[in-house]
């Protein structure tokens, strides 16, 4: 039997097409996946300033507690540097500033101020 | 010359070529709005994440100005904010904090909130019985106060004020599709009290 000529071609084309699009759409996976876990330090973080309105300091407890949240959501090289870790007097201010990676790649700062309300 | 008339076929080779052609471009248009298509889905999920974000970080920094009279509330147990200016210093503060702004009222490198962010108003209501306090700085950080009636005061944003809380507003330029900058403007009421 003969091959009909330029068959090849289309299938090349198609195929070209289709890895194009697939890596276009994996690229945007990873970006949106990016985000989500951004949102979730976010949350994170109000979660524990909230605590430490209340504490007027990130208790120790509090700072295990981060970690492992921060760790599960896929943080990693973790680094408080900044935050109130000594207890503060009521209107005072306070701050949490957490320092990490993201898939080991992406280097984010989160920063959260207020007063403490204790 | 009309080569139909002679007899002569068509060139079967430009069909081919043509139909080659029309599966690339056909291929590469629908790449190229798959692409445009999540860049502007990416960027919708973008402007989401952030309104939300700032919504919480203009809550926070209104909650951190807000710092009780201790003493009134011993006495009266009435929630009122002691000094007003102290508390709009505390809110500039709080807000630079929490966009993570930099000494220019500018966002850093990577931010979508592109400065420099503005308060355009900032506003202490204090409710005491039937009377509200009320304080409002503007953008240039004048202060103007007069009474109201506990029931009549609205906020800008259209809600009553019904215990003692902080309004504050701020505009800032935003990152948009294809480099595009855009105002937009944020406020935001809390209840202190709550």
């Amino acid at each position: 039997m003969k091959k009909r000529k330029g068959n090849i071609g289309d299938f090349m084309s198609a195929g070209l097409c289709l890895l194009a699009l697939t890596a276009v759409m994996v690229a945007y996976m990873g970006s949106a996946r990016l985000i989500q876990k951004k949102t979730e330090v976010n949350q994170i973080a109000r979660k524990y300033i909230l605590r430490m309105e209340t504490m007027g300091m990130l208790t120790d407890a509090d700072r295990t507690a981060l970690y492992k949240e921060l760790e599960a959501a896929g943080v990693t090289q973790i680094r408080l540097d900044g935050t109130t870790l000594w207890q503060v007097h009521y209107g005072e201010p306070i701050q949490l500033q957490i320092r990490g990676k993201l898939e080991n790649r992406y280097e984010f700062t989160e920063k959260r101020v207020s007063t403490a309300k204790h | 010359m009309n080569s139909r008339k002679k007899g002569y076929p068509l060139p079967s080779i430009r069909l081919k070529a043509s139909r080659g052609q029309a599966g690339w471009s056909a291929g590469l248009f629908f790449l190229l709005f798959l692409a445009l298509f999540l860049r502007g889905f990416m960027e919708l999920e973008i402007y989401r994440t952030t309104a939300l974000y700032l919504e919480d970080a203009l809550a926070a920094s209104n909650l951190a100005s807000a710092v009780v009279d201790v003493e009134e509330y011993g006495i009266s147990h009435t929630i009122l904010i002691d000094d007003p200016d102290e508390a709009y210093r505390r809110y500039k503060w709080a807000v630079m904090g929490n966009l993570n702004l930099d000494d220019t009222w500018k966002g850093k490198d990577g931010s979508i909130v592109q400065g420099p962010v503005h308060i355009v108003n900032y506003t202490i209501y204090n409710v005491h019985g039937d009377s509200v306090r009320i304080y409002s700085y503007d953008e240039n950080g004048s202060v103007a106060e007069w009474q109201g009636t506990f029931g009549n005061v609205t906020a800008p944003n259209g809600r009553t004020v019904e215990a003692t809380s902080v309004y504050s507003e701020i505009t800032f330029m935003v990152k948009g599709f294809l480099g595009t900058e855009v105002e937009a403007r944020k406020g935001n009421l809390v209840d202190v009290t709550r």
